[in-house]
């Protein structure tokens, strides 16, 4: 059942001389119980496309395409970022867990009376089925001590617990998709392999979506079924984990994969030469063709359109067909 | 997420303060075009005229010109201003950079002394200052440097604070730079921003004291004057020879919207940078 | 490594104990908390020692420790048989030089109001400013168009070179390396670990690699530290580590990161 469908989203800023295309023609499928991990290397892209998936995005940013949700058999179209409606469908639907997890909590109030304040919002129950209601979603984020967490101040929190407690906060407005940017990355690699397992129970648990934003190859391979490869602000390749795993098809993932296959054998990888490019640069052609292995004369002038798999899976490269 | 550069936003409150200031700044610079009259020459039989054709803004007891003496007298209160501002902002600037870098009981005793110079009233301390010592106008500015430097010396202390755990001025450390270099060179730039606000706000409340005390007769000292002195000059009879001190009143109260207005505008100015 | 065990030690730290005040109850009462609770090893000319664990352990308080900017508890830390604790401040800050550190925070590592130029001005002599200069960034692979930007200007791999050529300028023997490549991308992770080898090399250089990463442990250590709650609980050379660990929490590290 498809919950979120994205299509040719996307988002600029205007300026006076120029403007900045931060999104370009991003389109993808969502549905309930599935994870998606937006992979990308900073400044890709990837915090502009959540943040316009919520709604969240600055007043002087243009935005084009459509976002769709499909809710209980009813179409729910998300253009008009100015409808008032736009707050209660966003909360209902769609919650996100910042990078920043202290940052989202106000530091003058208990974590559990911030977790109740949601829950006024949008479950009505009385103060004690709310109160229960709070203690039981942080028991349901692996916290164990559940009380204690509850009346405690966000400060008090270590890194590891601030994580699930806002996990928890997010959670409390019942959405059908949860998006987490860069989940736990403050985290040691122990700690946030713990973090995203706990997810991936939840997920199963309650058929929720998820949007994973990661930068670590390593974690999306583990923690996904589909991935949506993101570079300089176009999708390059969405595919199912699997198949991108075995037979990358676009040859920045390529050189991804092969970076984490060599790293994870503890071989020294071959690297992919070049920067990592910024968005405000305007790069002709295909942008990754300055560091592309492949590169011929009509990726310096025009951007390959996508050849389409199935599920709305598609790949943008010029040489995918050669390659094969 | 970086938030790239919006399209600048037009700074009214800059705009406006930089203008009101300009205004009043053209006024003094140009000033003795428009009066040909020395403020100094007096003329009793012209005493207290209202505005004329031969005194655009009137005469005072001495039968004075008050336009000449609003000149020259707004130069006073601006030079007055301006050299304690910029002697406060050096003194605080130097006294909040080290005492915070050094930390430790330096930090502790410095910050308790700013305290104590902070609790006293400062008007009334000036005051006692000035009427003690033989009044002149370097005097004054020493004195008011000397009892303004305390607020720019907090701001400094806890900007360098946030600023000397940062990775860089560990990287700095590391490299075995000196301390006055690492003080000057890599702290010093990055808290200016606030400085520069709050400097420019300081102007104005320095305006407000140095008028206060001129108009109490303990600030500048006839046959020289301030607005200060101008306004109290009106002070008998302030309907019945309002060319005296509304002008005076009126410039103070531009002034000092002005600089408030452009510290303002300099705050948005720098936060906006910030962000990007 | 056999080789290495006859020389000198480069740096060797004995019983280190660094604590930190905590502020309790709006600093009525004062407490102290123990980041690092006796640590001792040697680090020999040339080699990669690496300390390895979870983030709190206290891996980057003995770094801190060494440059200086925590006071030590109880302990020495000798770097070429001085003894840094004792040295006076001076005699201190000449030596720094000899000890470089890069950190994993490389957008707060460079003074954002300085240009890239500025930075070398701070270390290298003026006669050779502009020589030494180009030579370091290449060394770095970083070209010489970049000298008039501001930090802001670059990228983050282009940045953590910025900071290996800045610590490079002074001749350093040592690196202290606190999480070098763990928040940069990819694809430039591979980059500056890469550089990273290739400088050990050309440079001669020894290298204290604090990391919770064991891709780069892998690719650079040649000892392996492992720490918990600011103690040891085991150091033994990489290949040994992995094969058979000792304890069951260097078991558990090692099974949780390498897991697919």
């Amino acid at each position: 059942m498809i919950l979120l469908a994205v299509k040719n989203l996307a988002v600029q800023i205007p300026q006076q001389d120029k403007t900045i295309h931060l999104l370009k023609d991003i389109s993808f499928t969502l549905k309930r119980g599935e994870t998606l991990a937006i992979i990308g290397e900073s400044g890709c892209g990837k915090s502009t496309l959540c943040l316009s998936i919520l709604g969240l995005l600055p007043q002087h940013f243009q935005t084009a395409g459509n976002l769709t949700f499909y809710k209980n058999g009813v179409e729910i179209q998300l253009q008009d970022q100015t409808d008032p409606h736009f707050n209660n469908i966003r909360g209902s639907i769609v919650s996100m867990v910042f990078q920043d997890t202290l940052g989202s909590f106000n530091p003058l109030f208990r974590c559990g009376q911030q977790i109740i304040d949601v829950l006024k919002e949008h479950v009505s129950g009385s103060p004690i089925q709310n109160k229960q209601r709070a203690i039981q979603l942080i028991q349901q984020v692996g916290l164990n001590d559940a009380e204690d967490v509850f009346n405690k101040y966000p400060h008090q929190l270590s890194g590891g617990m601030s994580q699930r407690v806002a996990l928890a906060l997010a959670l409390a407005s019942n959405p059908d998709l949860l998006i987490a940017d860069e989940p736990a990355s403050s985290l040691d690699s122990m700690a946030k392999n713990q973090y995203l397992d706990m997810l991936r129970e939840l997920k199963d648990k309650t058929n929720l979506a998820l949007i994973l934003v990661l930068h670590d190859l390593n974690d999306a391979l583990r923690f996904s079924d589909s991935m949506f490869v993101m570079y300089n602000g176009r999708g390059f390749e969405y595919r199912k984990k699997s198949d991108i795993q075995k037979t990358p098809a676009h040859p920045y993932t390529r050189a991804l994969i092969d970076i984490q296959n060599s790293l994870n054998q503890t071989r020294l990888p071959q690297q992919i030469p070049g920067e990592v490019p910024s968005i405000t640069k305007l790069i002709p052609g295909c942008p990754f063709h300055p560091r592309c292995s492949k590169r011929s004369d009509i990726c310096r002038t025009t951007f390959p359109p996508p050849t389409f798999f199935l599920n709305n899976h598609f790949v943008c490269c010029h040489h995918y067909f050669k390659s094969n | 997420m970086k938030i790239l550069p919006q399209k600048t936003q037009t700074n009214q409150s800059m705009t406006s303060g930089c203008i009101t200031i300009g205004l009043v700044f053209i006024f003094l610079l140009l000033g003795p075009l428009l009066t040909p009259i020395n403020h100094t020459s007096q003329n009793l039989s012209a005493s207290l005229q209202p505005p004329s054709s031969s005194h655009w803004m009137g005469t005072d007891y001495y039968g004075r010109d008050v336009l000449a003496r609003l000149v020259f007298g707004g130069r006073i209160t601006w030079i007055i201003a301006i050299a304690s501002t910029f002697m406060a902002v050096n003194i605080g600037t130097i006294i909040g950079l080290f005492s915070a870098y050094q930390g430790g009981w330096i930090d502790l005793i410095v910050m308790r002394l700013v305290d104590v110079m902070l609790a006293f009233p400062k008007l009334f301390v000036v005051l006692l200052i000035v009427g003690l010592g033989a009044s002149s106008t370097s005097l004054l500015i020493w004195v008011l440097a000397l009892f303004s430097w305390m607020e720019i010396a907090r701001i400094v202390r806890s900007e360098v604070m946030s600023q000397k755990n940062r990775t860089y001025i560990k990287s700095v450390r590391a490299l075995g730079l000196r301390t006055p270099r690492i003080v000057f060179i890599h702290i010093l730039p990055n808290v200016l921003g606030p400085v520069i606000v709050s400097s420019v706000l300081l102007i104005s409340t320095i305006i407000l004291v140095e008028s206060s005390l001129s108009f109490l007769g303990l600030g500048v000292q006839a046959p020289s004057a301030s607005w200060g002195s101008i306004l109290n000059d009106g002070r008998i009879d302030p309907l019945g020879t309002w060319w005296l001190s509304v002008p005076a009143g009126l410039l103070i109260l531009t002034t000092v919207i002005g600089f408030n207005l452009i510290g303002n505008g300099l705050h948005k100015q720098l936060d906006l940078k910030k962000i990007v | 490594m056999n080789s290495s065990r006859q020389k000198q030690p480069i740096l060797e730290v004995n019983n280190l104990h660094v604590e930190y005040p905590v502020n309790f109850r709006g600093g009525f009462r004062r407490q102290k908390k123990q980041a690092v609770n006796g640590v001792s090893f040697t680090i020999f000319p040339g080699e990669c020692f690496t300390i390895v664990g979870e983030s709190g352990c206290g891996k980057s308080s003995i770094i801190d420790a060494i440059l200086g900017f925590v006071k030590i508890k109880t302990g020495t830390v000798l770097f070429e048989k001085q003894d840094l604790t004792k040295l006076t401040p001076k005699n201190f800050r000449k030596l720094r030089p000899k000890i470089q550190p890069v950190f994993q925070d490389y957008n707060q590592a460079l003074n954002p109001h300085q240009r890239i130029e500025d930075i070398f001005r701070e270390t290298l002599p003026k006669h050779l400013l502009e020589s030494q200069t180009d030579q370091l960034l290449s060394s770095v692979g970083l070209s010489k168009e970049i000298i008039r930007c501001f930090p802001h200007q670059l990228s983050g791999g282009q940045k953590q070179r910025v900071v290996l050529a800045r610590a490079l300028s002074v001749n350093p023997a040592l690196l202290l390396l606190d999480e070098p490549v763990t928040s940069l991308d990819m694809s430039v992770f591979v980059q500056i670990v890469e550089l990273l080898i290739s400088l050990r090399k050309t440079r001669n250089l020894t290298f204290l690699l604090v990391s919770h990463n064991l891709s780069i442990v892998h690719l650079l250590a040649d000892r392996v530290a492992i720490m918990k709650n600011g103690q040891f609980l085991e150091q033994q050379p990489l290949t040994t580590l992995l094969r058979n660990p000792k304890h069951d929490y260097t078991k558990n590290f090692i099974n949780q990161i390498t897991q697919l």
